[in-house]
């Protein structure tokens, strides 16, 4: 009996070393995202700064880079957070919003329609960094499932290390410098880019052969509507001002339809970029795909204003504690925009 | 018997998975020889339907690429025909008795980890193994399972790595010459010494690990002097059975030297296209080699061994270019095309990195010290303490996850967008 | 317990085996599709000089672009260019090499096809022209050549839109 506890033990304590050794080579070879691909990390960055938000942006890269939660705090005290990430699919968008509302429950939710043209998966990297970083969830496992393109197997989410194995040996300063910290790299949720790079010649508007939403869209469309409803948050549509890739006014008759079906709110910003007062010679950091720091505080402005006066949302510069904790991020976020523009 | 019928159930079903059409042939083909079986005491005949229309559908399979003929996709159909095939046969000479129970004769034929890979067994070894004092053990699961990951090592580390160049230079035969097509054979013996023993170690692994001996089918290959020496330690099984069910029929030996040449060649012919109607060339310059390759050795065993690797390399040339005329010009563009500089400037471009040369190299190390002393290593590793089995085994899964060529590539560049 | 512990850890490794049965001689190596010649797809004729879709861009043979506009691939991950000549749009992706061509859309009503088609053309020039041997879905007609195709979209029985196409595996 000795001997077979001796034998046990022993073997135990080999498979928790080799747990152990496992668990810290998968650590060290799966992508930080902290410094090169931030757009890896961006969504787990609400973990360490949930609650206390009257409105939540979710869509892809279009929100995160067009939205500016200071910007929204600067001028009318709204409290908000952006969900976003790099190619985010609607059916993603959907989980991550189901997951948003185990942490909170918002008064508004505002979705950015432009993910409606994609229904199907586009590319297994912005899978990973869609996913890669979110906690593990009902949600995620849903969204794993949703998405997993033909190559990819959910074990390798589960396990990284079979995905990131090749990794090795492109190991660089920042796996060793983050292989335990890490730190935020968005502004409660947008990414802070100040370069300029006007708009010049833009690809030709071509004809499509069907301007139809895929089906998988407005299935996840609806239960986003549900979802929300059930809740009793607001969902509001968007379109962020982007030059490129056109919205055309097949894809915009669509989404106001769906809108007016359901009683909600739509707003197309590609159409009141006069009124924003967006200059596309000094607003957009890549030709007009996406607005720069500069350009997303005018549309924040512009969309702030409809947040508060039209929908109700309240100005909480009053309120001491919220008060404090948004005005010190202010402060960070200010200089590092000076930092960047210097 | 539990164990045996979870193990049926398990097969049968994974069997089935990679299509129905085969799972129905597996079947017939079991209970059609099996039937032969009872049957060839009182009707020798029964035999010889069950060894020709076994016999015939693979050699139909084998020669489809030629017919063109629509055929069943069979999995495993080259390994149990041949179980199926020596069944029978030993059964008519009377080397056993037929099997009653269906049940052990299906196992016999079907018992997956061997149906696609082999070893191709007798039945009178394969029933001992499965029904004779069988148990399921911690040694046997922890020395299995090392051995099993010891030939995932294989396959993971250096064969997939090496198909990498060899699959590079053989898609290019136009571009790829001379000092190419000779790494390209050099490196293709290893590639498939690699993984074909690799995945035998992988078969041996888990049967062990179910209480099963099955029998080895690779004895370092690469240190024969002869090519003859060299069927006798590369696919032991399927040597042995072409030395039992075709050479020994044909006459073997024993019927002068001319005879005894032909038969060679005949049974080495068969082996050719039972890997592939296009592989029939490869067999006969075996037969031929097994048959005059002793004139060729000399008094020193390093040279023997150098001379044997050199011959079966080259003649690998048929598996790294399948068109046989292709594969021919690529052997005599080694005696006609000297551009090593070319070679040794290039080769670091054809899809490896530094790293997995370095990977490369410590893991055909670990190949050469272990594979080459199994006979020794084997015994000594099964005196260890269970926990140094594990250990082993634990260090050799955590080198094919992280070192393994496998999975989706994390290419930097395909991270790379412009902040979409 | 113990047995059977160890009958389900040996029972698992046996289902692993199915997934790396890997290729052993008997099984024949797969002979690689004949590659296809890029040359043999749906060329453009450009000033003289014929651009291929998944063809490497020689921009120095052909003339100035009109603008260049650098946006994001929906290809693969990295980001194309598109050159406007006036007549034509071309849309490449860099490969860490070379610029590779993977669409030649006609801009203009005047320019023609390297056959002679032309946008506001019907289905019976195009059929005269290509052939019938085409997909057709949602008014999008496609002729293929291996990875090239035309894909032509057709409104009120004409001609809107011509793209010359390479598809990426």
């Amino acid at each position: 009996m000795k001997q077979k506890m001796k034998v046990f033990f022993s073997l135990l304590a080999v498979v928790l070393v080799f747990c152990l050794a496992l668990g810290l080579v998968q650590r060290l070879v799966t992508p930080k995202y902290m410094t090169d691909l931030v757009e890896g990390s961006m969504l787990s960055q609400y973990y360490r700064e949930s609650g206390g938000n009257d409105v939540i942006f979710i869509g892809d890269c279009e929100v995160y880079a067009n939205i500016s939660p200071m910007e929204l705090w600067r001028s009318r005290g709204i409290t908000s957070y952006v969900r976003g990430s790099s190619q985010q699919l609607i059916w993603q968008s959907y989980y991550i919003l189901e997951e948003t509302l185990r942490y909170e429950k918002p008064k508004a939710v505002v979705y950015n329609v432009n993910a409606m043209r994609y229904s199907e998966p586009v590319s297994e990297p912005y899978n990973r960094m869609t996913i890669d970083k979110l906690r593990w969830s009902s949600q995620k496992v849903n969204m794993i499932l949703a998405s997993m393109m033909e190559e990819e197997s959910f074990a390798s989410y589960v396990f990284p290390i079979l995905r990131y194995h090749s990794r090795f040996d492109q190991l660089t300063g920042e796996d060793l410098q983050y292989f335990f910290r890490v730190e935020d790299t968005t502004f409660r949720g947008h990414l802070l880019n100040t370069q300029v790079k006007s708009a010049g010649s833009l690809p030709a508007m071509r004809p499509q052969a069907s301007y139809e939403f895929g089906e998988i869209c407005w299935q996840y469309l609806e239960k986003m509507e549900q979802l929300c409803r059930e809740n009793g948050v607001e969902l509001i549509l968007m379109k962020a001002p982007s030059l490129y890739p056109y919205w055309y006014e097949q894809y915009d008759a669509q989404i106001a339809a769906f809108a007016q079906e359901h009683a909600l709110a739509y707003y197309n910003f590609t159409a009141c970029t006069q009124q924003i007062g967006l200059d596309f010679a000094v607003d957009t950091y890549d030709g007009g795909l996406h607005l720069n720091n500069a350009g997303a505080e005018k549309l924040s402005r512009y969309f702030a204003d409809i947040l508060a006066d039209q929908h109700g949302m309240a100005d909480h510069r009053g309120q001491a504690q919220i008060a404090e904790r948004y005005e010190e991020a202010l402060r960070r976020y200010d200089e590092a925009k000076k930092g960047q523009i210097s | 018997m539990l164990v045996n019928g979870l193990i049926f159930i398990v097969g049968l079903a994974v069997y089935a998975g990679y299509g129905i059409g085969g799972f129905v042939y597996l079947a017939a083909a079991v209970l059609i020889s099996y039937g032969a079986g009872l049957l060839t005491k009182k009707c020798p005949w029964a035999a010889f339907v069950s060894v020709g229309l076994n016999a015939a559908m693979l050699l139909l399979t084998k020669l489809q690429p030629v017919t063109g003929m629509p055929l069943l996709s069979v999995m495993g159909i080259s390994y149990f025909t041949l179980q199926i095939i020596s069944y029978n046969i030993d059964v008519y000479r009377g080397k056993y008795l037929p099997e009653r129970n269906l049940f052990r004769y299906a196992l016999f034929v079907t018992y997956l980890p061997h149906l696609f890979l082999g070893p191709i067994e007798r039945f009178d070894a394969m029933k001992a193994a499965l029904f004779t004092n069988r148990r399921i053990t911690l040694d046997g699961v922890l020395e299995g399972g090392a051995r099993a990951l010891w030939g995932g090592m294989k396959k993971l580390l250096i064969a997939a790595r090496l198909g990498v160049i060899t699959g590079a230079i053989g898609a290019a035969p136009e571009k790829y010459r001379g000092a190419f097509a000779l790494a390209a054979m050099v490196l293709y013996a290893l590639q498939l010494y690699a993984d074909f023993s690799g995945g035998m170690d992988m078969v041996l692994g888990i049967s062990q690990m179910l209480g099963i001996r099955l029998t080895e089918n690779f004895d370092a290959p690469y240190l024969s002097q002869t090519v003859k020496e060299f069927w006798r330690r590369w696919h032991i099984t399927l040597g042995s059975w072409l030395r039992d069910y075709v050479y020994i029929p044909l006459g073997g030996n024993r019927k002068g030297k001319v005879r005894k040449f032909l038969n060679l060649v005949i049974t080495f012919t068969v082996s050719g296209i039972w890997h592939g109607v296009q592989y029939l060339l490869w067999g006969v310059l075996h037969g031929i080699f097994v048959a005059t390759g002793e004139r060729l050795k000399t008094r020193w065993k390093l040279c023997n061994r150098i001379i044997t690797f050199i011959i079966v390399s080259f003649l690998w040339s048929f598996f790294v270019w399948p068109e046989a005329l292709t594969a021919l010009q690529m052997m005599g563009s080694v005696f006609t095309t000297f551009n090593y500089p070319e070679l040794f400037a290039q080769i670091g471009t054809m899809g490896l990195a530094v790293s997995d040369w370095l990977v490369l190299a410590v893991s055909l190390g670990a190949l050469w010290l272990v594979d080459v002393r199994r006979a020794k290593l084997q015994p000594a590793f099964a005196a260890k303490a269970p926990w140094v089995k594990l250990a082993a085994a634990a260090a050799l899964a955590l080198a094919v996850l992280l070192l393994g060529r496998y999975g989706i590539g994390f290419a930097a560049e395909s991270f790379i967008y412009s902040r979409f | 317990m113990k047995r059977g512990f160890l009958l389900l850890l040996a029972l698992l490794a046996m289902l692993s085996l199915c997934a790396c049965t890997g290729t052993a001689p008997t099984e024949p190596p797969t002979e690689p599709a004949p590659a296809f010649a890029v040359e043999d797809g749906f060329g453009f004729t450009l000033s003289g000089v014929t651009v291929y879709p998944g063809g490497v861009l020689a921009l120095d043979q052909l003339p100035q672009p009109d603008g260049v506009t650098q946006i994001p691939s929906c290809a693969n991950q990295g980001t194309d260019s598109v050159y406007n000549f006036g007549t034509v749009e071309i849309t490449a992706f860099y490969d860490g090499t070379n610029e590779i061509v993977y669409s030649i859309y006609i801009l203009d009503a005047n320019t023609p096809t390297d056959l002679g088609l032309y946008l506001g053309d019907g289905l019976e020039t195009v059929e005269s022209l290509y052939g019938k041997d085409y997909t057709l879905s949602d008014g999008l007609l496609t002729f293929r050549k291996g990875n090239s195709s035309l894909a032509l979209l057709l409104e009120n029985e004409q001609i809107i839109s011509i793209d010359h196409r390479w598809d990426f595996e």
